[in-house]
């Protein structure tokens, strides 16, 4: 029960990341997942049981697109692109996300 | 909300496709997080459970449950087929050599299935096919008679048989057509009641024969054949019906034979109801029809021999003068009509069969070797949990995909080949051979293709897929990609079907090496005339005019008195029986005066011609000894023969034959004297040795129909209007007919044998091709393999020549095991070809010598290439590319 709620507390978040790890160009869901583990400084680790949930939802959604390539060793692998509307939704929910913590962040230094 | 739903929807449609990509998308991660582990120190087993543990265990529940739903194999033969078809394109290049070989292999295999199925399994489409059969006349105790049947004894036995249906003979009949100007003569047949329905065939317009029309008294009618119908009647369709005047009688076309019909395959144009009067109906003694019969349901060939042979035992009693020793000869009408070319076909698939196994051979080694560059990705899916079946499966989908691809490829090539080969037989000696003209593309061989090109992709594909499916993953994903099918079992694999490759190109080479030799000889063998610049045109005499012999003499001789004066011809003469024209054979029986006799009908049988003096200058058969006719061999004068060489060694070893007599068997004539020998004329197969022949002069025994024999100056083809004018102006009754060069003759002869000799040899060049494609892949391969190797031998100081010598022998010794087995093989299977050779024999040593040496020297070479990278590597770079 518990793990269900943090999922889908998680979940408007792990969106957000994914799409704003897509903002520098398309990426393969490996490396979508190393870099917000890297830039997180090891501090999110996703799981691919959510990750690629995540990533086909946003897909059927129309905010990120998905395209078959070769991969830096030469392999096929699929590359999520980020679509207009994603670039949007990003945007929107950054705000939503900065007002958010903001509002947190304040809260928790003054209170 | 719009967009959703079409995703929605399509993803529901495209279900598998989505399937399928995500499992290759979740794959795709499992290695990359395995790499990463492997980096970060973790040893590769370690490192993929660790992979599969972040997973949670997906992709193994996937693969598993995937296996568990066995109805859905067609859907993952789909996805199998989808994913095939992209590994091939992945490697375009690899790919299109390897179809390229199977095409070559499906094209031989195709085209000799097409000769075979129209030409010996199905070389006529007649109704009740099964049951009909021929039947033949010939001396007990003879193997495989098939001598003509006289007319009593045929009357014999289609009244006494109770094995057939239905007998009816056939007899080959020439007509002249005569419709106002100058007559034409054409071949055709006379048949007896029932012809047309024993074999179920209907005329494409008009009608076949009705029993009345065989009746005495009923109006005389004819069917023509389609070919004869086009050329003469432009293919009008009124022609029904339509008076023509042949042989100097009115006759009534009654039907048009469709197109494929020309039994019984000698040419002929025309079909007439054959009646026999009372006498002519009860003749033993003269042989000339052909008998073909229908077996009543449920009789086999074997009662019908037992019940026509008691028929024939009862006459020999009966009519001991004409019978004795004659029996009955019972063939399947198949069998019958096939036995000239039947003999090819083993040779033919055989052949082409090597070719296939050859390029399958080749193609499988080409997909070992990139299975090996494929073990990382099989071994992931096989720690992934698919099962060794489903990895085999996958596998051997791909490579019968790759099969069909180049089936298609092998197709097109034979519809091209298949048009080759039939402008190859010129249409005068096609005409012979049954089914040819329903030789080509057809649903039967485009069936065969398909299998063919299905069980060839089986075969290349299965020891690669085995042997990749064997692989251990814990190897495959530890190692660099390149270890693995470069172990023993591997290398003995690859070095075994190079063997293979040799050994099949190297027997199919001796075979075209034998056939080449033999074609060689043939072209070269003194054929006893002199074939170029000679023209023959046949000159009948028509049946009604001519009774006196001095007519038909007086017409000839000043026939070709006028030929003669013509400026570009150097000599002339005429004869009845064209050397090499296919006009069949007249025989005589003789007896040497002065030599022990032979009981009737059992003395020996020699070839009789009969020939104008200027005949032996004109075709270029030289004299031996005597002299040759002159004109004073007259009627008048004591008859005189000329006999060949054959006839001088058969009946008077060492004696000198001039002056000696001989006389006819047919009793009728004077005893002859024998005044010189000529030169050996080749018989009919160019091949064996010549028939005795016994020439007599046309003056004295004057034939009706004769064959003018024109030595030109010139090209000779230009004074056929010429002498069709002379002919002409001395009687427009007299037809001209069956025009052309002697070159021609011979060559229409040899069309069969070059032919043979040509596909063959495009099989073994092709053969010799595929298998250096092979040892050179192969040792490119090894050299590739082992680049570290060299360059550290290169860089502690071996000599280049030494690398060189290290990779050749590998090859070397590959090919030498290959040449070996391939020696043994040809020496066995050669024999088989014996029928075709001549003036060479099927072990004949130089040819087996010097092809082995030229399959060497070309898999030196192969090896040679690669061998050569190897002295280039560079130590540095080969160092480092590990």
């Amino acid at each position: 029960m518990a793990r269900k709620k943090k999922t889908d507390m998680l979940q408007g978040m792990l969106d957000l990341l994914i799409l704003r790890s897509l903002r520098g160009g398309p990426l393969n869901g490996w490396d979508v997942m190393q870099r917000i583990q890297v830039v997180s400084g090891d501090v999110f680790r996703v799981i691919p049981g959510s990750l690629y949930p995540a990533l086909h939802r946003l897909e059927a959604s129309g905010l990120v697109k998905a395209e078959w390539g070769a991969s830096d060793n030469n392999r096929r692998a699929k590359f999520y692109k980020m679509t207009a509307a994603g670039k949007k939704q990003l945007d929107a929910e950054w705000e939503t996300w900065k007002r958010f913590s903001g509002a947190v962040e304040l809260i928790l230094r003054d209170a | 909300m719009l967009s959703r739903l079409k995703t929605a929807l399509g993803a529901l449609l495209r279900k598998t496709l989505v399937e399928r990509e995500l499992d290759e998308e979740l794959r795709y991660h499992i290695e990359r997080q395995t790499e990463q582990n492997i980096r970060s120190g973790m040893n590769p087993e370690e490192a993929r459970r660790e992979a599969l543990k972040a997973f949670g265990g997906v992709g193994q529940a996937k693969e598993r449950s995937r296996d568990a739903r066995g109805v859905r194999w067609l859907e993952e033969l789909w996805q199998d087929l989808r994913f095939g078809a992209r590994m091939l394109l992945k490697r375009p290049g690899v790919t299109f050599v390897a179809a390229l070989a199977t095409a070559l292999g499906i094209c031989a295999n195709t085209t000799i299935f097409s000769v075979v199925h129209s030409m010996i399994m199905r070389p006529f489409n007649f109704a009740n096919q099964e049951r009909l059969i021929a039947v033949w006349e010939g001396n007990t105790g003879d193997v495989n008679a098939r001598g003509p049947v006289a007319p009593g004894n045929f009357a014999d036995w289609r009244e006494h048989n109770g094995a057939c249906e239905r007998l009816v003979a056939i007899e080959q009949r020439y007509f002249d057509l005569s419709d106002g100007d100058q007559p034409e003569r054409f071949n055709g047949y006379r048949v007896t009641e029932g012809f047309f329905d024993m074999l179920g065939v209907k005329a494409a317009y008009g009608r076949a024969f009705l029993p009345e029309d065989s009746e005495p008294g009923h109006g005389r009618v004819v069917a023509i054949s389609h070919k004869f119908w086009l050329r003469r009647f432009a293919g009008d369709p009124k022609v029904v019906g339509k008076a023509l005047t042949l042989n100097g009688e009115n006759f009534t076309v009654i039907g048009i034979m469709g197109p494929d019909f020309n039994y019984p395959y000698r040419g002929g144009e025309m079909w007439a109801p054959l009646v026999f009067d009372a006498k002519a109906g009860h003749d033993r003694e003269r042989h000339f029809l052909r008998v073909i019969g229908l077996l009543k349901p449920g009789v086999g060939i074997k009662q019908a021999r037992a019940d026509l042979g008691e028929i024939a035992r009862h006459a020999e009693r009966q009519f001991p003068e004409t019978n004795t020793g004659r029996g009955v000869y019972v063939y399947s009408l198949k069998e019958d009509a096939v036995r000239g070319t039947a003999v090819a076909a083993p040779i033919l698939i055989g052949a082409s069969i090597f070719v296939l196994l050859i390029s399958c051979a080749n193609v499988a080694n080409l997909l070992l070797a990139r299975a090996a560059t494929r073990r990382q990705e099989i071994a992931v899916r096989l720690a992934l949990g698919a099962s060794r079946r489903r990895i085999i499966r996958q596998l051997l989908t791909e490579s019968v995909l790759l099969g069909t691809a180049g089936g298609a490829l092998g197709l097109l090539l034979s519809v091209w080949a298949m048009g080759t080969l039939s402008h190859g037989i010129p249409e005068d000696f096609a005409q012979f051979i049954p089914g040819y003209e329903r030789f080509g593309m057809s649903w039967t061989v485009f069936t065969f293709t398909l299998l063919t090109s299905l069980s060839a992709g089986a075969l290349f594909g299965l020891a690669p897929a085995w042997h990749a499916a064997r692989t251990d993953f814990n190897d495959a994903l530890k190692g660099d990609g390149k270890g693995g099918s470069n172990t023993g079992a591997g290398r003995r694999l690859r070095g075994a079907l190079v063997v293979a490759e040799v050994a099949l190109s190297l027997t199919l080479l001796i075979g075209a090496g034998l056939l080449v030799r033999s074609l060689a000889e043939t072209l070269r063998a003194d054929l006893g005339v002199r074939p170029e610049n000679v023209l023959a045109l046949q000159v009948a005499l028509p049946p009604d005019g001519y009774r006196e012999e001095s007519q038909r003499i007086d017409f000839f001789t000043r026939l070709l008195r006028d030929i003669e004066a013509m400026p570009d011809v150097a000599d002339a003469g005429a004869v009845n029986i064209v050397p090499f024209s296919m006009m069949g054979a007249n025989t005589v029986g003789v007896q040497i005066v002065g030599q022990p006799t032979f009981p009737k009908g059992r003395g020996p049988i020699v070839h009789h011609r009969v020939a104008t003096p200027g005949y032996f200058k004109a075709i270029g058969t030289a004299l031996r000894k005597g002299r040759l006719f002159t004109d004073q061999d007259d009627a008048r004068a004591a008859p005189v023969v000329l006999i060949n060489e054959a006839v001088a060694r058969r009946f008077f070893a060492g004696r000198d034959p001039v002056g000696e007599r001989l006389k006819f068997g047919d009793g009728k004539r004077d005893t002859a004297e024998i005044i010189g020998v000529v030169t050996d004329v080749k018989n009919e197969d160019l091949e064996e040795q010549a028939d005795p022949t016994v020439y007599a002069p046309f003056a004295q025994q004057p034939w009706r129909q004769m064959n003018l024999i024109i030595h030109a100056r010139q090209d000779p083809a230009s004074l056929a209007s010429a002498v069709r004018g002379s002919v002409r102006a001395l009687d427009r009754g007299v037809p001209v007919s069956y025009v052309k060069t002697l070159r021609r003759m011979i060559d229409e002869r040899l069309s069969p044998k070059r032919m043979m000799t040509l596909v063959i040899g495009v099989f073994a060049a092709a053969a010799l091709l595929l298998a250096a494609v092979g040892i050179y892949a192969v040792i490119s391969y090894v050299v590739a393999q082992r680049t570290r190797e060299f360059g550290i031998r290169l860089a502690l100081g071996a000599q280049s020549g030494a690398v060189l010598k290290l990779v050749i022998g590998q090859g070397l010794k590959l090919t030498l095991i290959g040449v070996a087995l391939g020696l043994a093989g040809a020496f066995m299977l050669t024999r088989a070809m014996s029928f075709f050779l001549f003036g060479v024999t099927a072990t004949d040593p130089l040819t087996f010598i010097s092809v082995s040496l030229l399959q060497a020297a070309v898999a030196l070479l192969a090896c040679y290439l690669p061998a050569r990278r190897a002295t280039k590597v560079d130590p540095l770079i080969a160092l480092k590319a590990e």
